[in-house]
């Protein structure tokens, strides 16, 4: 039996216009302390839009409450401290250190001239262990695999002791180990108590390591729930056009997509 | 003549015959050897002059009558610049252009040496009598200008007597007394100054002064440093003349350390026009420098007479 | 293995070398008065030549050149970290060459001789311009060749219209001194260029020194840095605004000294560990040491001529612009 959970983050008939398309449309969900979310749907379904919509860093209508505050009434710092944020473009512009750029993750918690705090200090230390980076602390950023960088950019995620995280697209890119491992460090911070909203197209991966599914489907959640329940053959066939080889295994739900229907035949 | 080659040909039936049908090709050798002597003869007074260059225009204004000028170069009726602007409005001018001047069919074209080579190129090619002037640089240049002139025109008395005058005027000036040679500096605007082996230096020294320029060992026109200028300290400083709208050649002007100077010496622009092309009227910037050094002097007396103590200062410089 | 010396350290070093430059342009000049007593008459309250020199024409021009130098390593620095591009600087981008033709507007209409504060507002509305303009010709996250090639259009434009207000002027020495606004000079500047000028750099510096630790976060992109609660709006207004106060003032009195924003963030990122934040600090006093060093080597190279310093930092700048480009070539779009 799970504890029971507390609520964390409410969103209510968020709504989403870019140019004359509305991508985002009245769309209400609820995430829970300590859970590990994923966000699927396909192409242009509204995924990322609905994440930057929440991250104030595009223009949009509804209400979303973090922690019992108006998510759209906090100012951008103390935003910051709430819910981090990892972009798909794993940009890193200039050649700063491993250990320099989990340092940025604490940002929110500094100001002016004024050097790292204890805390500061602290905070890196932990997302350097935690995702293994002890070895690079000390190389640069833009020389490291796509491996060794995605887990660097985690940590500064770690680093910004945020009780919400959302990652878009985070596996893109990363070989199966490294996919799995990024899943299993989602784990481990749900685990601690955090939460973590992912969009994924890798729906095999979703299956076995989400908690729970959010369905979207041109800007509206179409199922919300377990994987098994969420990633039924209709909602596949549906939404993504595919139909899926089912199986159970120790570690999880197996869904793979093996065939895409073509007027409406498999 | 044709009756004389008649008679000839009365002698000698064969060579009567000859030269009869050759007659008119002879005659018109001849025509054409006559015609082929007439311009030299008549080229030692030019009828249609043309002067492509300011000073040059200055002088031929001064030795030639007014029928004689074609045309002057446009600078020459430009107040800023020329002296004898208000009689140069009565004439024709050019800009220095290959075209205007050719149609003006000049047996005299009169040049400096800043024309641009290709427009003196041409009228040379297109069979044009081009004479070139160097801009004087001392009061021999002056002399041996106008001599020049005086003789490609025919007016070479003339020419004399302006020299004479000139002479005249200029040892009216020397023969002043004087006591002490104030130390003076020309500075133009870009920090050019004139140095030795110009004309400004010799009509600075022709007026009792000395130049800074010169003493710094800086020879015709040439940069001088600001600093240096403010070392030097001159008593006097000639400027060139307002050239109107900013520009940053003049920046240096309003510069403090030239308002210092200027605190303590005086400022005088001689209107340089006086001082660019040499001519008779040169005397004028002389007896102006001379004006300028005068009142240096009795300001100096003034200074004296207030300050007694600073007598042996004073006297040692 | 990023192994960097101390920041502090670097920066004591650099301070040290600005300050040892700033006194040996105190003593380069024509006019060879000796060590001690150059010294002495910079300090002195008399009015005699040698204090004059000193203090109306040799303090004024290593002023502006200090000024000027960090002003230009400054805003380089602040343009790359903000553009996140390492070949933006602001002669490249045509912020000098506009504000130029600001300057040469206010002076050669007779504007600034009759309202001298016209000068540097003219001077820092043109660089403003430039600014905004290659923003709207290269648009947001900018690949670099649009970016270069935005900063060309805008550099010829200003060029050609800078060189029309030259030729149009009656004053018959216009027509030249467009060497001086393309190339930059600091020959017989005074201290009333003094007093025009560095109010208007200091606020820019003022204003380009706050956007360091958001240009920090720029090093992930645009959307983490406004992710960790930078307002990146305020953070575009504060780049523009500064650069163009600080470049406008700097080029309105020397003008346009190209170069030395490219060079001096490049050689001194390595020595900050990369963190676009502390290259600010260090950029500027790097290209003060720049700017003094080159206005130095121009009166002992070429005393008796008017070498112009954009001479010196286009001789040394536009290879090492080349260089760069072939390194980079591989990385950059």
């Amino acid at each position: 039996m799970t504890p029971p959970r507390t609520k964390l983050l409410n969103v209510e008939k968020l709504s989403v216009h870019l140019g004359k398309r509305q991508v985002v449309e009245d769309l209400s969900f609820d995430l829970d302390a300590g859970e590990c979310v994923g966000l699927i749907g396909p192409n242009g379904s509204g995924k990322s839009t609905l994440m930057k919509a929440l991250m104030g860093l595009l223009p949009s209508k509804g209400a979303a409450r973090i922690g019992g505050h108006d998510l759209f009434a906090i100012a951008g710092q103390e935003r910051a401290r709430r819910i981090a944020y990892l972009p798909q473009e794993q940009q890193v512009v200039w050649p700063i250190s491993v250990e320099a750029l989990v340092m940025l993750g604490r940002a929110p918690y500094r100001s002016g001239f004024a050097p790292p705090s204890p805390d500061d200090v602290a905070a890196v230390e932990e997302a350097i262990v935690a995702m293994d980076l002890v070895e690079l602390r000390h190389r640069s950023a833009r020389e490291l695999s796509g491996g060794e960088r995605a887990r660097v950019l985690i940590a500064r995620t770690l680093a910004q002791q945020t009780p919400l995280l959302f990652a878009d697209e985070p596996t893109a890119g990363l070989d199966p180990a490294h996919q799995i491992a990024l899943m299993e460090t989602f784990c481990a911070m749900a685990n601690n108590g955090r939460t973590v909203l992912a969009c994924l197209h890798d729906l095999a991966l979703a299956a076995q390591w989400c908690d729970r599914l959010l369905l979207l489907d041109e800007g509206r959640i179409l199922a919300a729930g377990a994987p098994l329940d969420v990633l039924t053959p209709e909602n596949l066939s549906t939404v993504y056009g595919v139909s899926a080889f089912f199986a159970d295994s120790d570690h999880g739900p197996v869904v793979v997509p093996v065939r895409r229907y073509r007027d409406n035949r498999v | 003549m044709a009756s004389l080659a008649e008679q000839r040909l009365k002698l000698d039936t064969k060579k009567e015959q000859h030269l009869v049908r050759h007659l008119p090709i002879v005659l018109s050798i001849a025509a054409l050897a006559l015609l082929a002597v007439v311009p030299t003869v008549s080229a030692d007074k030019p009828q249609r002059i043309v002067s492509l260059n300011l000073c040059t225009d200055q002088l031929l204004m001064m030795l030639a009558e007014p029928q004689r000028i074609a045309a002057l170069s446009y600078l020459a009726q430009d107040e800023g610049s020329s002296v004898m602007y208000e009689e140069a409005r009565k004439f024709r001018v050019t800009h220095a252009q290959a075209e205007e001047i050719f149609v003006l069919e000049p047996d005299l074209v009169l040049v400096g040496t800043f024309n641009a080579a290709s427009t003196v190129a041409i009228l040379k090619r297109l069979g044009k009598r081009v004479e070139q002037f160097s801009p004087a640089q001392s009061f021999a240049d002056i002399r041996v200008n106008l001599q020049r002139l005086g003789d490609l025109l025919g007016e070479r008395e003339k020419a004399d007597a302006l020299i004479r005058e000139f002479d005249l005027e200029l040892e009216r000036v020397r023969r002043e007394q004087l006591t002490r040679k104030p130390r003076a500096a020309f500075y133009y605007s870009n920090n050019y100054t004139a140095g030795d082996a110009t004309l400004a230096n010799e009509i600075l020294q022709a007026s009792g002064m000395r130049n800074i320029g010169a003493e710094l060992g800086l020879s015709q026109t040439t940069k001088l440093p600001l600093e240096l200028l403010v070392m030097a300290n001159p008593e006097l400083i000639i400027r060139d003349r307002d050239f109107g709208p900013p520009a940053r050649a003049q920046e240096v002007f309003e510069h403090p350390a030239l308002a210092f100077l200027q605190g303590r010496s005086n400022q005088t622009q001689v209107a340089d026009k006086f001082m660019i092309c040499g001519a008779p009227f040169t005397i004028n910037a002389v007896k102006r420098l001379v004006a300028a050094r005068k009142q240096i002097e009795r300001a100096k007396a003034a200074q004296l007479e207030a300050n007694p103590q600073t007598d042996v200062v004073a006297a040692a410089q | 293995m990023t192994t960097t010396p101390s920041y502090p350290l670097l920066i004591s070093w650099l301070a040290t070398l600005v300050v040892l430059l700033f006194i040996a342009s105190l003593l380069v000049g024509p006019a060879g008065i000796g060590i001690w007593t150059s010294l002495a008459a910079l300090f002195s309250g008399e009015e005699d030549v040698a204090s004059i020199v000193m203090q109306e024409i040799r303090l004024p021009r290593a002023i502006l050149g200090a000024a000027i130098g960090a002003t230009l390593g400054l805003s380089g620095a602040a343009l790359q970290g903000y553009l996140r591009n390492p070949l933006a600087e602001p002669g490249l981008l045509g912020i000098s060459a506009t504000a130029s033709l600001g300057a040469v507007i206010a002076i050669y209409t007779g504007l600034s001789a009759a309202f001298p504060l016209a000068l540097p507002l003219m001077a820092l509305t043109g660089a403003v311009i430039a600014v905004f303009l290659v923003r709207l010709l290269a648009g947001g996250s900018a690949a670099t060749i649009t970016l270069i090639l935005a900063g060309v259009a805008v550099t010829s434009f200003a060029g050609a219209l800078t060189s029309l207000v030259l030729n149009l002027s009656p004053n018959p020495f216009a027509a030249v001194e467009i060497v001086f606004w393309m190339l930059g000079s600091l020959k017989d500047r005074s201290m009333t260029h003094v007093w025009l000028s560095v109010p208007f750099m200091l606020i820019g510096w003022a204003m380009l020194a706050q956007v360091g630790r958001a240009l920090d976060a720029l090093t992930l992109g645009e959307a983490a840095a406004a992710s960790l609660g930078f307002r990146l709006a305020g953070v575009q207004t504060l780049v523009v605004l500064g650069t163009a106060s600080s470049v406008g003032a700097a080029t309105a009195v020397a003008g346009s000294i190209g170069f030395v924003g490219l060079i001096v963030p490049h050689v001194l990122r390595p020595l900050v560990g990369a963190h676009p934040s502390r290259l600010l600090a260090a950029s500027a006093l790097g290209g003060a040491a720049v700017v003094l060093a080159a206005d130095i080597a121009v009166r002992v190279i070429a005393p008796e001529r008017d070498l112009k310093l954009g001479v010196l930092t286009a001789l040394v700048g536009a290879p090492f612009f080349l260089w760069l480009i072939f390194q980079t070539r591989r990385e950059l779009p």
